[in-house]
C-alpha cells in the first residue's frame, strides 16, 4: 500500500481470541510448554517489539473471523458474515 | 504498440476528473488515421464482470444478485419450494465437519456418479465453481463452506451434493447482501442510501469499520485496486467505466494535466519504471 501512494498510518492491529498466545507474544518469555512450538513463529514477537503489530484480545463469541473457520449456527453466522461485509 | 481490448474502471473524486483522463487516454489511442479517439466513457459504473455496483452519497454496495439470479435460473431453483423456513439458513449446519468427512461417494466418470448427477440434476464441479465465483465476489461468509465441499469434488457423496446445493439456497435467500463500503466523505450528487447504520447488538464494541481500518481485501483477488484499502475510496469517492473499442494504438508519453498530477501521480509507478517499460 506504501507503493501504492498509502503508507499505514500506525501498527497493524491483530485481534486474538487467545489471551494465552497475546501473553506469549507481549512477554517474550519461553515457558515449559512454548518451547515445542518452532522458533520460526517466535517471528511474531519482534514484529511485535518492532511496532509492526499490536496485539489486543477480542472476545471468541465476536470474533467474526470464526466464519472463516468453522460452520456456525444462524444467530453467529447472519453476525460475523454481515460484520465482515460492512453491513454494520 | 499497445493493443487495449477491455473494459475498465477508474476510481475517482468526481466526474470532471475521469473525463479529464478518458481525454488524455483518448488522445494517446487515437491513430493519425482515425478521426474521433476509439474510447468512449460509459458514465457511473452500474455493474462490471458480472458484479453489481449500487452507489449511493453514503456508501457503495457490491452485490451480484443478477449473476446469483442467472445461476438459479439456469438450475430452476429460482423459487423456493413451499415450505418456507422460519429460521434464515446458513451455508453448511454445525455438526457438518464430522458428517462430510466421514462419507465418500463413487469417483467421477463411473456409473454411480452419473446417477448422482441424475438424481440431483446438477454437475458437482459446475455448481462448485458457480458458488466459488461469488464467494470470492461479494459472498466471504460462504468461503467456509466452498472450500471445505471442494475438497469433496473428485468423489462427492449423495450427503455432499445435498450439502452444495443448501449452499445455494442459502444464497437464494440472502441474494440481496453484499460488501458494502462506507463513504467517509458524503457525495451529493449521488442518491442516498438505506442501508442501516447502527449496530444491531449492542454489546459489539466498536469494531474497525472500513472507514479506518483495512477491509476484507484479501478476500477479493480479482479486484485489487477497487478494493484495496478504504483510505483509496477516501481519496476517491467515485467510479467511472471506459470502454476503448478493440484497437492499435501509439504508446506516446504526453505531460499530465494537473488534477490528473496531482490526484493520480502518487498512484503510478515512477517514471524511470515507465521509461524502461516502454514497448518497442
Amino acid at each position: 500500500m506504501t507503493d501504492l501512494g498509502f503508507p499505514p498510518k500506525g501498527p497493524t492491529v491483530l485481534c486474538c481470541d487467545n489471551q494465552s498466545a497475546i501473553n506469549m507474544i507481549n512477554a517474550r518469555v519461553r515457558t515449559e510448554r512454548s518451547r515445542h512450538i518452532d522458533i520460526h513463529h517466535f517471528a511474531i514477537q519482534d514484529w511485535k517489539e518492532s511496532g509492526a503489530i499490536v496485539m489486543e484480545f477480542i472476545s471468541g463469541v465476536i470474533n467474526p473471523s470464526d466464519d472463516l473457520t468453522k460452520p456456525l449456527g444462524w444467530v453467529l453466522h447472519d453476525r460475523y458474515a454481515r460484520r465482515v461485509m460492512g453491513h454494520y | 504498440m499497445l493493443r487495449q481490448v477491455d473494459d475498465f474502471a477508474v476510481a475517482c473524486p468526481n466526474e470532471d476528473l475521469a473525463k479529464c483522463l478518458y481525454a488524455q487516454i483518448g488522445k494517446a489511442l487515437q491513430l493519425p488515421s482515425e478521426d474521433t479517439p476509439p474510447f468512449k466513457c460509459l458514465n457511473l459504473i452500474k455493474d462490471f464482470n458480472g458484479l453489481d455496483v449500487a452507489q449511493h452519497s453514503d456508501a457503495i454496495k457490491l452485490s451480484c444478485e443478477k449473476y446469483m439470479d442467472r445461476v438459479l435460473t439456469t438450475h430452476g431453483w429460482s423459487k423456493p419450494s413451499p415450505p418456507v423456513p422460519s429460521k434464515p439458513s446458513v451455508p453448511l449446519p454445525v455438526d457438518a465437519v464430522t458428517s462430510l468427512y466421514v462419507h465418500q461417494g463413487p469417483p467421477e466418470n463411473t456409473a454411480e456418479h452419473a446417477t448422482l448427477v441424475a438424481k440431483y440434476g446438477f454437475a458437482y464441479r459446475t455448481l462448485l465453481g458457480e458458488l466459488l465465483y461469488a464467494c470470492v465476489t461479494c459472498w466471504p461468509d460462504i468461503g467456509y463452506a466452498t472450500i471445505t465441499l471442494s475438497k469433496f469434488s473428485t468423489c462427492p457423496h449423495d450427503h455432499h451434493f445435498a450439502m452444495l446445493k443448501k449452499v445455494a439456497k442459502c444464497l437464494r435467500a440472502t441474494k440481496d447482501w453484499g460488501i458494502i463500503y462506507r463513504r467517509s466523505h458524503t457525495d451529493t450528487s449521488l442518491p442516498p442510501s438505506n442501508f442501516i447504520c447502527s449496530t444491531m447488538d449492542a454489546e459489539l464494541p466498536d469494531f474497525p469499520t472500513v472507514d479506518t481500518q483495512e477491509p476484507v481485501a484479501f478476500l477479493m483477488p480479482y479486484m485489487p485496486i477497487i478494493c484495496a484499502t478504504a483510505d483509496l475510496l477516501q481519496a476517491m469517492p467515485s467510479y467511472y467505466v471506459a470502454a476503448p473499442s478493440p484497437t492499435d494504438a501509439k504508446h506516446s508519453p504526453s505531460p499530465l494535466p494537473a488534477p490528473l498530477k496531482q490526484n493520480f501521480l502518487p498512484l503510478l509507478p515512477p517514471r524511470s519504471l515507465l521509461d524502461t517499460c516502454e514497448p518497442s
